[in-house]
């Protein structure tokens, strides 16, 4: 039987599940040492893995199809089924949170130097992402 | 017989929806600096449109935004914007906004304006400046 491109499984779901956390762990030991755009671009990492979770999930799947390896974080919300849920938030930390986190373009942090981010810009996109209460992963796990 | 009205409903990821919120938005932004007493160089509207996503990115940057009051910027346009847009309000489901202090872009790094962003101009000429020919 020919394969179409959705039977082309490759990330497992049990890969991403582990992967998400261990990519903020990461982000956060970056921060402790000044690597600031790379503990960025790991907790942008964290969160784009989530999605990937949830959108396995949601579609049963052991294993996340190419077609759905993609990196852009408006498109991840759509396909794990929680951007209507977002959008119903209004105004609110959270959404102004996410909506921080879309603006950023994770191949930037490949080619740029190191001092293109401050420790400040650092901390505050891992509160974006990680902050007890508006923090956005936090927020989508509790979905 | 009573008059029909027809209306139409946009599909949410329609290019044209978009395009229809990126005209709304900005020209109430515009308007909102108006409001504000804010100079036409004192401000600015970037944005990208995601079409594939249904996904409208402004960031709206200006002087006058205090880079201490992050959240209550986002809040105060967000509130204009709704009370302005009114009955087309439902077209902010597609607006991603971000409020920027024109520090905070000098500043650089995530606070950057990306290359994917285009800034959007108004036609608005001041209508009490003489040189306007009407």
């Amino acid at each position: 039987m020919q394969g179409g491109s959705y039977t082309k499984f490759h990330t497992k779901l049990a890969d991403l599940k582990t992967a998400h956390s261990e990519r903020l762990k990461e982000a956060k030991s970056l921060l402790r040492n000044s690597a600031f755009g790379s503990a960025i671009a790991y907790g942008i990492y964290a969160v784009e893995i989530y999605l990937k979770v949830r959108i396995c999930e949601r579609l049963d799947l052991e294993a996340l199809p190419r077609p759905f390896q993609i990196h852009d974080l408006d498109g991840l919300l759509v396909l794990s089924g929680l951007s209507r849920r977002m959008d119903e938030l209004g105004v609110s930390p959270i959404k102004a949170n996410w909506e921080e986190l879309t603006l950023l373009d994770v191949s930037d942090f490949r080619y740029k130097p190191a001092n293109s981010w401050t420790s400040e810009q650092a901390r505050t996109i891992l509160s974006q992402i990680d902050h007890p209460r508006d923090g956005v992963l936090r927020w989508l796990k509790k979905q | 017989m009573a008059k029909k009205t027809i209306t139409t409903v946009e599909p949410f990821f329609s290019a044209n929806r978009l395009q229809r919120c990126l005209r709304l938005v900005a020209g109430a932004l515009t308007k909102y600096a108006q409001d504000k007493g804010w100079k036409p160089d004192s401000f600015g509207i970037f944005y990208r449109v995601n079409e594939d996503w249904g996904r409208v990115h402004i960031i709206f940057v200006s002087e006058h935004i205090d880079p201490q009051t992050k959240y209550q910027n986002y809040v105060d346009v967000l509130g204009y914007l709704r009370q302005t847009l009114d009955e087309d309000a439902d077209l902010l489901d597609n607006l991603s906004l971000v409020t920027r202090s024109q520090e905070q872009v000098n500043q650089g790094g995530i606070y950057e304006i990306g290359p994917g962003y285009r800034e959007y101009w108004t036609m608005n000429p001041d209508r009490s400046d003489p040189q306007f020919i009407q």
